[in-house]
């Protein structure tokens, strides 16, 4: 028993970076430009369909294939924000015409990915191996997966602490109007935000793809739960959306156990909705902006 | 005030503006026009609709039917949606005139067309949905695929009799299927099932219920998901935590599509189809190439059954010399057997097909072929 | 203006004529579709638009409507449309849990609320197999409309008819619930909760009513699903579902009545409509979303040429004085403090604070900045629950409870941010404000009952009256943001008045005034004390304060240093020293 719950820790830690991951982007943008971004899960299927086209009719190898994603996901994010968000925002429910607009984004990419490259799931080969750690076992991908969200964890981290772009975007967070009042190019720091956002979909969906396969939907589900833990780990918190993606991706594997995968996320569901009651604030303590 | 009345103005307008389109009978020397429905932004749903363009162009070229009129196909996408379906479906009815609807992936889809059909007097030829209750009391509505029930009969057989397992374990999607399957395993094997997991139908990692598989010690693990890219995953995922127990995927699911996906660790699994590509008779043969030579694949049991829709369906009304009346057609397919590339298809009074046994399968070297009895 | 039996009146005109007109039954199910999904958007808009609650779980109203309809009517074997009205049952149940929650955790949980609760459904339905069929579905049998055969009409012509019918009714009872006091309570706890509970709104008990009417609308536009799809299963709780509500009444226009009506028309019909190009139609939907969104930015409602949202223009008076207060009490002592104390994370706000107050008078409050008098305010108006102490007010304890309860008791406060809604008009924040004046029920308001017109009348004299009270009759009609800072000032009196104080709280009314504001508003406030208003005033303009006030309390640091005479506190060393220490620092 011990053996399994082992394992479900270590499975659950890696579907959890999963969730993370995705929630990051979400959460950066909704703490930054205050609006919400529908068409993150697309940027994040994108990825996945980029590694797929590298790895297979490039014929690249999986680690190559990583920053051609990021550079997919960095070229769809200008675009997305060009096109419905950066026109949208200066108006006085900007908010809610960037939900619409990005929508309508999303339902683009969908059908222009099902157009012109077809509706068919595929397996993406990662990092080759299992790894044996004890009664644990992990394959090469999952623990590249662990490996590598952390070390896109730390240093979107150290962006935000340490450099001067991640001050400017701290201050644009905090109030639009003071960080232009004191020079801060607002448009530049939303449009650079929104781009990095992108490039950790894409790279969380180039991550991703080997373990869950690319398919055109794949977006579309992630997002849901994404959305969640996104909501739930107070929005616009990064720390908050970290934690609670490796916290719902934890409580599923190991609750799963027990019932299966729906049963688990309802109960989860209810869990964190009887949290909020009696700790209004989200995990993280901070009140959401 | 103002503004209502110019709404309502504009509304009017515009109902009057729909009201008024035109509405053409069919002539005798026009096209046969037949309904196909599908999700078409799908996988499954593209195949369906691909296998009936198939039948509809190998018809035309054989000189069509009823003394030289071509199979012309009005398809509409559905989305997976009901209210879509609906739409299509009536769309076919109302607008286009046509009382012959085939295709279709999704039971709930199938299951609200065939309320409209029922209403309207419609012929539904359904081609893919497995839900028990799509042919159940209308005597114009037909079924090609094989139910579970139907697949159980010969399966189940084949598991007592030459797997043999001592202890079962089941994964099945959460949907229709997965539950009658489960339900299925447990009444044959009694105490023998050790453990019967279902996931989500969006769920995407299934490292949780592999783990727990495999710690039930069973020696055949049963797959039940439609879904592809589900099972094929999990089957992946079963060889990377070195599961080592017999793999059987449950009948009429596994394609050379899953076993592409699942990659090596499909290798020596087993399943069950009405249908297998190499089939050996003159009409599969034709099919075969016509569908490589129109779409550079190879054809399966989705696609047949696409294609068996129209081409049923339109050889009944060669056979009833008559195009327009649903009930003279359908009465012809009840009355008669039909040749198809999976055999001879006969139609039970309920309207459910029914063809040869099932055809076991393997998987050897990346490929899926019938297996050696 | 728009009224709501000219909608109802439209409405059965449409209702008969389309029926009969639209004899294509893929016509008539695919607009009826659309006003499926517009009624699903209507309930969506009382929360979004009013409350501006932003939801990404209404599904799950709409499909507990829908399951609720499906279940009754198989478990039964009733009539599906019998069982129809059941659908609001729900919706409100789970409206008032789903407000409850999000009333206690604040407007930006109500998402959080909402889509769990979808997900929650959605698995429950997909796993409760014995009860749901679970992914399978429930297949429900829907008959003909009774009168579907006496017209001759098809089932959908039927469908679309009662459809028309029903969004006519939804429409109106929107309509009058917008336009009644419990509407102007959700548009004024939207935009300032706080300063609507001092006026007596119930806060809480506005927005549980908000979520569950929007939950019963929601929820009975899942039921009217069913004759199109037949068929319930558990994707109605889907996220896919709720977005289409939400982007729905967005792109409609979602202040807007007919928005929400219009932009579910517009989901269901445009990729209809774009099946000539079927295999492109989703992304070409997909472009004229988002051409319509650059270019619109209210939404469709804003192509439409007339004003939709015709203001509430004041009223003439007529010639009625309504008493501008409650009748004061006889009670020598209005309100008699006690030891207040309260501290923050260690901090003395209020140390021990004791004084009260007498009918009639006018009191001051004053002290350096931090002396605690707005935390003294606050803990009397009960936004601030005080450590220790006691509070009586007119003979009775108001210690422990709800600001809007001690308002109806009769103390009343003001903020010292001015206006309820910015854009509103100055008539129709101090209409907002006569909340307290007369009771409504919810019924009343949403049919608009003849006891409710009447009531309305004297609300609207009573604002009036107040508004001429403080001498802003001539603004009445003007944008409260457009008022110069003096008469928002001002304005914000008003409000109080119209909530019928019987004490009034004044928190820094000249704060920013200049000098020729500041003598209109002591010549304001000596002229309610002649009235006979009990008033307590906070100021920092001690000019202002020692020529109106009858006693003036000093405050330092939390404590009471002095009470008295304006000529006695002016004299006292405390408050000298406490005056000139803070100069001097």
């Amino acid at each position: 028993m011990v053996d399994i719950l082992l394992q479900q820790i270590a499975n659950g830690l890696s579907v959890g970076m999963g969730y993370a991951l995705v929630a990051l982007g979400l959460t950066l943008i909704f703490g930054v430009l205050h609006v919400i971004n529908f068409s993150h899960g697309e940027t994040f299927m994108l990825g996945g369909l980029l590694t797929l086209i590298a790895t297979t009719t490039l014929g690249l190898p999986y680690l190559a294939a990583l920053p051609l994603a990021g550079l997919g996901g960095a070229v769809l994010g200008w675009g997305v924000n060009r096109i419905a968000v950066r026109p949208l925002l200066a108006r006085r429910d900007g908010g809610a015409d960037v939900l619409l607009a990005t929508f309508a984004v999303s339902i683009l990419i969908h059908q222009a990915v099902v157009m012109l490259w077809g509706p068919a799931p595929a397996r993406i080969d990662g990092v080759p191996g299992t790894f044996e750690l004890g009664p644990v076992v992990l394959t090469g991908q999952r623990l590249f997966v662990l490996a590598a969200g952390l070390a896109l964890l730390v240093a979107l981290e150290w962006m935000l602490r340490r450099t001067r772009f991640g001050v400017e975007l701290r201050a644009v967070a905090q109030s639009q109007f003071a960080a232009r009042v004191v020079g801060i190019d607002v448009d530049r720091v939303n449009g650079a935000t929104f781009g990095i956002a992108a490039v950790v979909a894409a790279l969380g969906g180039a991550l991703l793809s080997p373990v869950i396969l690319y398919s055109s939907s794949m977006g579309q589900v992630v997002i849901i739960k994404a959305f969640v833990v996104v909501v739930i780990g107070g929005m616009g918190s990064v720390s908050g959306a970290v934690a609670c993606g490796l916290l719902v991706g934890l409580l599923e594997a190991v609750l799963g156990l027990v019932a299966g995968e729906g049963v688990a996320t309802a109960v989860i569901y209810s869990l964190l909705l009887a949290m909020l009651l009696i700790r209004p604030q989200g995990l993280t303590g901070k009140r959401a902006r | 005030m103002r503004t209502l009345f110019r709404a309502a103005l504009l509304a009017a307008a515009c109902t009057l503006a729909l009201s008024a389109a035109p509405r053409t009978a069919a002539l005798a020397a026009d096209p046969v026009r037949l309904g196909v429905i599908n999700p078409t932004k799908s996988l499954v749903g593209k195949q369906g609709q691909q296998g009936a363009v198939v039948a509809a162009e190998m018809i035309n070229a054989d000189g069509g039917i009823l003394g030289g009129r071509k199979i012309e196909l009005v398809s509409y996408d559905t989305n997976f949606l009901p209210n879509e379906g609906v739409a299509a479906a009536q769309r076919l009815i109302n607008q286009d005139r046509i009382r012959f609807i085939t295709g279709e992936i999704s039971s709930t889809v199938a299951l609200a067309v065939l309320q409209l059909a029922q209403a309207n007097g419609a012929l539904f030829m359904a081609a893919v949905p497995k839900h028990p209750a799509v042919t159940s009391g209308y005597d114009r509505v037909f079924r090609l695929n094989s139910t579970t029930a139907m697949d159980a009969k010969d399966f189940d057989a084949f598991l007592v009799e030459q797997i043999k397992p001592n202890k079962v374990a089941v994964i099945a999607e959460n949907s229709d299927f997965g539950r009658l399957t489960i339900a299925g395993l447990k009444k044959l094997f009694g105490d023998k099932v050790v453990a019967a997991e279902t996931y989500e139908m969006t769920q995407n990692d299934f490292n949780t219920i592999v783990t727990k598989v495999k710690g039930s010690g069973a020696d055949v693990v049963c797959l039940a998901g439609s879904n592809m890219e589900q099972y094929g995953n999990i089957l992946r995922v079963a060889a990377e935590l070195k599961l080592t127990a017999k793999r059987c995927v449950m009948p009429g699911i596994l394609n050379s599509e899953g076993v592409r996906i699942a990659g090596p660790a499909a290798d020596g699994a087993f399943s069950a189809d009405i249908y297998v590509t190499g089939l050996d008779n003159p009409l599969n043969q034709r099919f075969v190439a016509a569908y490589k030579a129109r779409y550079n694949e190879l054809p399966e049991k989705i696609e047949v059954l696409g294609f068996e829709s129209i081409w049923i369906v339109a050889k009944a009304m060669d056979k009833a010399g008559d195009a327009t009346d649903p009930g003279k057609v359908a009465r012809t397919i009840h009355d008669n057997a039909w040749e198809t590339p999976r055999g001879t298809v006969r139609f039970e009074k309920n309207g459910q097909a029914v063809a040869g046994p099932l055809i076991n399968l393997e998987v050897i070297g990346g490929k899926l072929v019938a297996a050696k009895p | 203006m728009t009224s709501s039996p000219f909608i109802l009146g439209l409405g059965a005109v449409l209702a008969v004529a389309l029926g009969f007109l639209v004899d294509q039954p893929y016509f008539a199910s695919v607009v009826a579709y659309g006003l499926v999904l517009g009624i699903f958007s209507l309930g969506l808009g009382l929360t979004l638009g009013r409350m501006g609650y932003v939801t990404f779980g209404h599904a799950a109203f709409f499909g507990l409507g829908a399951y609720a309809v499906a279940l009754v009517c198989v478990a039964s074997g009733w009539s599906y449309w019998l069982v129809l009205p059941l659908s609001l049952v729900p919706g409100i149940a789970l409206g008032v849990l789903v407000g409850f929650v999000s009333a206690r955790l604040g407007g930006a949980y109500f998402a959080i609320a909402t889509l769990t609760t979808a997900e929650i459904l959605r698995l429950v339905a997909a796993n409760w197999i014995e009860l749901t069929r679970g992914p399978m579905g429930i297949l429900v049998p829907v008959g003909p409309l009774p009168w579907q055969e006496a017209l001759g009409w098809n089932p959908a012509q039927a469908y679309l008819s009662l459809l028309i019918a029903v969004a006519a009714v939804v429409l109106a009872l929107v309509h009058n619930l917008n336009r009644s006091p419990l509407g102007r309570a959700w548009v004024a706890v939207r935009e300032a909760p706080d300063l609507a509970e001092s006026l007596g709104i119930p806060t809480v008990r506005a927005r549980v009513w908000n979520v569950a009417l929007s939950g019963a609308v929601a929820g009975l536009a899942g039921a009217l699903v069913l004759p199109k799809i037949f068929v319930v299963t558990p994707d109605l709780f889907g996220v896919a579902n709720s977005a289409t509500g939400l982007l729905a009444a967005i792109l409609g226009g979602k202040a807007s009545l007919l928005g929400p009506l219009l932009g579910g028309l517009v989901f269901a019909v445009l990729p209809e409509a774009l099946r000539f190009v079927d295999a492109a139609r989703l992304a070409i939907f997909a472009v004229i979303l988002l051409v319509v969104v650059r270019l619109l930015p209210g939404g469709i409602v804003s192509l439409m040429p007339a004003r939709l949202r015709p203001r509430n223009r004041a009223p003439r008076p007529d010639g009625s004085a309504p008493a501008l207060f409650a009748a004061a009490s006889t009670a020598a002592t209005l309100l008699e403090v006690r030891g207040l104390r309260k501290s923050f994370a260690g901090v003395t706000a209020t140390q021990d604070v004791s004084f009260s107050v007498r009918r009639g008078e006018l009191v001051g409050l004053i002290g350096p900045n931090g002396a605690g008098k707005t935390t003294c305010f606050s803990q009397l108006s009960g936004f601030l629950a005080p450590d220790a102490g006691e509070i009586v007010f007119d003979g009775a304890s108001v210690l422990g409870q709800a600001p809007h309860r001690i308002a109806a008791r009769g103390m009343v406060r003001t903020f010292q941010h001015a206006a309820l809604a910015r854009n509103l008009t100055v008539y129709e924040n101090v209409l907002t404000a006569t909340h307290l004046a007369l009771p409504e029920s919810v019924l009343a308001s949403a049919l608009r009952l003849p006891g409710l017109r009447r009531r309305e009348a004297a609300r609207a004299q009573l604002a009036l009256a107040c508004l001429a009270a403080l001498d802003l009759g001539a603004r009445a009609d003007e944008m409260a943001q457009d008022l110069p800072y003096g008469e928002q000032k001002l304005l914000a009196i008003a409000m109080a008045l119209a909530a019928r104080p019987r004490l009034l709280l004044l928190d820094e009314p000249a704060a920013g005034l200049n000098q020729v504001e500041a003598a209109r508003l002591a010549e304001v406030l000596r002229g309610l004390q002649h009235a006979g208003l009990t008033m307590v005033v906070v100021d920092h303009n001690l000019k202002m304060m020692m020529a109106i006030c009858d006693r003036i309390v000093v405050l330092h640091h939390g404590a009471l240093i002095a009470a008295g005479t304006p000529a006695e506190v002016r004299e006292h060393p405390e408050v000298v020293q406490a005056y000139l220490g803070e100069a001097g620092a």
